[in-house]
């Protein structure tokens, strides 16, 4: 199916890349449904793009902050994951929505709220971690400075 | 909005399954006790209105910085 994107213009994407958010996601609860984009760009960006299949204008910046964050181990609710569908590890995707503002050395993650996806069954949720001990607004540049150089 | 009065360890109930209980009470705070089914969130509202907030801030991100990420 073709779908509107915000910053890639139109892409064609199989229907099986659909997740749906029941609740929607914090600040946007009317759109239901979304999908995870990456740029096809060659040296392949540290960023996906939660993209609204509803609102061509609707797309967050998101990490896997696994990568940049390695000890990064929130606690969630099981009976909010078990909305999703059964939990299981495999089965599911956390990502984490990235503000970047005009100045980039100043961009965050928010690593309190982070969206979980359960790629068998296609369905997501954003939830609030148990553990409010990790900061909506958690400095992402250096991490990625760190990472980047460790890599050349 | 309804206002009701409550004592310390007074409770009131919310449809069938949440309960509120005045556990504490301070000069300027309450300390309140919830319980709830597992799958209903419960925050605190400045927390919820900060994380509404920064979705929003991250969906306003310019083109030009969008650009400048592609290369990082």
């Amino acid at each position: 199916m073709k779908i509107q994107t915000k910053h890639f213009g139109e892409r064609e994407i199989d229907k099986s890349r659909l997740i749906f958010f029941e609740d929607g996601i914090f600040g946007f609860e009317e759109y239901k449904e979304y999908v995870i984009l990456y740029d096809g760009e060659e040296n392949g960006s540290s960023f996906c793009w939660l993209q609204s299949t509803e609102e061509v204008n609707l797309a967050l910046p998101m990490i896997d902050p696994s990568l940049f964050f390695p000890d990064y181990d929130p606690e969630v609710s099981g009976a909010l994951i078990s909305r999703i569908g059964e939990p299981i590890e495999e089965d599911l995707s956390l990502f984490t929505v990235v503000v970047v503002p005009d100045d980039i050395t100043k961009m965050t993650t928010n690593l309190m709220a982070p969206i979980i996806v359960n790629n068998k069954t296609k369905k997501a949720i954003q939830l609030i971690v148990e553990d409010e001990t990790y900061d909506i607004k958690t400095n992402l540049y250096e991490q990625i400075k760190a990472l980047k150089e460790v890599g050349e | 909005m309804l206002a009701l009065s409550r004592k310390l360890q007074e409770t009131i109930v919310i449809g069938d399954n949440i309960e509120i209980t005045v556990l504490g009470i301070s000069k300027d705070q309450v300390k309140l006790g919830i319980s709830a089914p597992k799958n209903v969130s419960i925050h605190r509202k400045e927390i919820y209105l900060q994380i509404q907030e920064e979705n929003k801030a991250a969906s306003n991100i310019k083109d030009n910085i969008v650009d400048q990420l592609k290369r990082l």
